[in-house]
């Protein structure tokens, strides 16, 4: 220790930041905090051991869908897959750990298992060209022209029209998850790879949309190591982990949207050089690349009103259109499906286009008119043309839209709540007691805090809209004031929004 | 493969299938045991309210078969003397249970619930049960016959 550099034996070896263009802001390295969780996510073990339970859990759902009570409320399947499983999920796993239910989740697993042959340990092909691992299957590869998630988006919204029989007939959910654990099945035979989850899964997209806000990512801790890389490990296995079954490459990933947090690259990486960051929620990673990614969020800010309206609202006959089964009102629910497509698809996506070219006119109005003209923008050069516009500022939308979503199950919990006791001690209302608590009576849950809560939650969306808005207005234009009234159309359409929702809710 | 890694295989296999074939037959094996302990001998007749078709009926309505299954009215005998046991649930709506002839009931029978009744009938003949709420539509159909034989082979 001298101030002297003289003295310095050893010649200090001048090391290059890491380069981590995906850090903005605050991060934390998740793994040199806590040492024992890399070890974890290490073990090969883990992930199956992640999955076992799930499997355990959504067998048994299968199982009291089939042999079960119909009754919706009285039968596991609905009431924790659709009350305690989606509550915990859009309101705690998505915007803490992104896509942390892809780990665990039991739909792929056994396409994932037959393909690998494989439950916990790897499969080495040292001599094989490109991908490490072999895999069985016909291992095709997925079709170029369905490299996006607009099949998701078609999935959702079918699932999202029929979610009045979803969310009542135990017996439906169990047709759902079946078939989704019978097509990722039979996918995997044929294709390479999960593409069931990353490009069929009605899931997935909400829950690749929604983990771009995630507090926690996975990420390549420099670049410039990738890309000195001879093995590249991550992406085509390698003795000690698989290659990438999302079909990700770490060392150019800088946004969370589709990996599947299976932690096989931390495994299969030879250099250690994947970290797990902590990051602020919602501000950091808002790039938008492609108009599916856009349309998911359209998708989902628009069926959390839908819904808002259906479950929560004070409009009967909306509520009874989506119930066919209850009401055998075929016409009526067709109204309601193509009302609820409309919005989502054409309505919608119209009115925030519409917007958008608002804010380009006003942003160039005023950069000709009335502010000093910057040399380049003078003649329109520098300007974000309006696809940039349109995919740059749907980003807003996803936390604004994840928050809604969040404020509209809030009640669903609460007040339905008290169901999970009860069929916890009586999970295919059979009539049995396990715990004591198969009679707890039905009891809302602190009523009077919900409306609050979501009040809370809508406005803290709105903030993070508004944050990132604000930011992406700042990278389009320059100028600020030019950026502000760029702004000005987008954020009123963010606190239109809200504002609907907070009357919705809080009526 | 090496054979550490195919132990390991091994016991991750054996837990997977443990799952697959232990928790029906868990869940199969607990409720028969319940339901033998529950019937101490007696025989049992579990009764399936149904408002759609507005029937009280044996045919198993769960899950699975609640939606393309006609359910036939319920008829059930008893021979007089011999204690045996109702057990009545709901796969729809709130229904209500009741004999009028021998003075029993009405009891609530909730949707998921099950309502269990201890019976003996001394006297023979042919009771008609019937549901107590206005349960819906089909509500006045809503009839199952108890027959109690009398005594003797
Ligand atoms: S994408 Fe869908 S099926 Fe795949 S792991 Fe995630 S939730 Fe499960
Ligand atoms: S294997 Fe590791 S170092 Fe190589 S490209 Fe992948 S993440 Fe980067
Ligand atoms: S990048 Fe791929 S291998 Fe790594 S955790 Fe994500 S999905 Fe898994
Ligand atoms: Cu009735």
């Amino acid at each position: 220790m001298s101030a002297r550099s003289d003295v310095v034996t050893e010649p200090v070896v001048e090391r290059p930041a890491p380069k981590r263009p995906y850090l903005k802001g605050r991060w934390v390295d998740l793994f040199e905090r806590v040492r024992p969780l890399k070890g974890l996510l290490r073990w090969r073990s883990f992930q199956f051991l992640a999955i076992l339970p799930n499997l355990f859990l959504f067998y048994l759902f299968i199982l009291a869908a089939l042999w079960g009570t119909p009754v919706g409320s009285r039968n596991i399947m609905i009431v924790f897959v659709w009350i305690l499983w989606w509550f915990a999920l859009i309101t705690l796993l998505v915007p803490l750990a992104g896509r942390l239910w892809c780990t665990m989740c039991p739909l792929p697993a056994l396409g994932e298992w037959l393909q690998r042959l494989r439950l916990v340990t790897v499969r080495f092909a040292p001599k094989a060209k490109g991908f490490k691992n072999v895999l069985f299957g016909l291992n095709r590869k997925w079709p170029k022209a369905l490299d996006n998630i607009w099949l998701q988006n078609f999935l959702f919204l079918t699932l999202a029209t029929f979610s009045a029989l979803l969310v009542t007939r135990p017996i439906v959910s169990a047709f759902v998850l079946g078939g989704m654990i019978v097509l990722a099945l039979g996918l995997a035979l044929v294709f390479r790879h999960r593409v069931f989850c990353r490009y069929l899964c009605p899931v997935s997209g909400f829950l690749g949309l929604y983990a771009m806000t995630s507090s926690v990512a996975l990420r390549s801790r420099d670049w410039d190591v990738c890309v000195r890389c001879p093995t590249k490990g991550c992406m085509l296995g390698s003795e000690n982990g698989w290659g990438c079954p999302w079909m990700v490459y770490m060392g150019k990933l800088d946004r969370s949207n589709y990996c599947g947090l299976c932690f096989e690259c931390l495994k299969s990486c030879p250099n250690d050089n994947i970290g797990l960051f902590v990051r602020p929620f919602g501000v950091t990673e808002t790039r938008i690349l492609h108009l599916d990614e856009a349309y998911k969020a359209f998708i989902m800010l628009v069926l959390a009103a839908v819904y808002s309206v259906t479950l929560l609202g004070p409009w009967g006959t909306f509520k009874d259109w989506a119930n066919v089964t209850e009401t055998a009102n075929w016409r009526g629910f067709l109204t309601y499906a193509a009302l609820v497509w409309g919005a989502c698809l054409v309505v919608f996506p119209t009115v925030y286009g519409l917007l958008v070219k608002v804010s380009q006119w006003v942003s160039r109005w005023l950069g000709r008119w009335v502010l000093a003209p910057a040399p380049a923008a003078a003649n329109g050069a520098g300007e974000p043309d309006f696809r940039t516009l349109f995919l740059r500022f749907s980003y807003p939308l996803v936390p604004l839209g994840l928050l809604a979503w969040i404020a509209f199950s809030l009640p669903l919990f609460f007040v339905n709540g008290s169901y999970i006791l009860s069929v916890l001690s009586d999970p295919l209302g059979w009539g049995w007691d396990l715990f004591g608590t198969a009679h707890v009576p039905w009891k809302p849950l602190i009523p009077e805090w919900v409306p609050v809560l979501q009040a809370v939650v809508l406005l803290g969306g709105l903030a993070v809209a508004l944050r990132t808005g604000w930011a992406i207005a700042r990278e389009l234009w320059h100028d600020p004031r030019r950026a502000r009234w760029g702004l000005a159309p987008m954020a009123g359409l963010w606190l239109t929004v809200t504002i609907g929702f907070l009357w919705l809710f809080t009526g | 493969m090496r054979w550490k890694d195919g132990l390991k295989e091994g016991v991750a296999l054996g837990g997977l299938l443990l799952i697959f074939a232990g928790l029906p037959w868990a869940l199969r094996a607990y409720e028969s045991g319940r339901v033998r302990r529950l019937a101490d001998g007696r025989p049992v007749f579990t009764v399936y309210a149904n408002a759609t078709f507005g029937t009280w009926t044996t045919t198993p309505l769960v899950g699975w078969t609640y939606f393309w299954r006609k359910p036939e009215p319920a008829h059930i005998q008893v021979r007089a003397g011999q204690p045996f046991v109702l057990r009545i649930t709901s796969v729809d709506v709130h229904h209500s249970f009741g004999i009028p002839q021998l003075g029993i009931g009405p009891y609530d029978v909730e949707p998921g619930r099950f309502l269990e009744l201890e019976l003996q009938i001394d006297e023979p003949g042919l009771y008609t049960f019937m549901c107590y709420t206005v349960c819906g539509r089909h509500h006045e159909k809503m009839m199952g016959t108890l027959e109690v034989l009398g005594e003797g082979p």
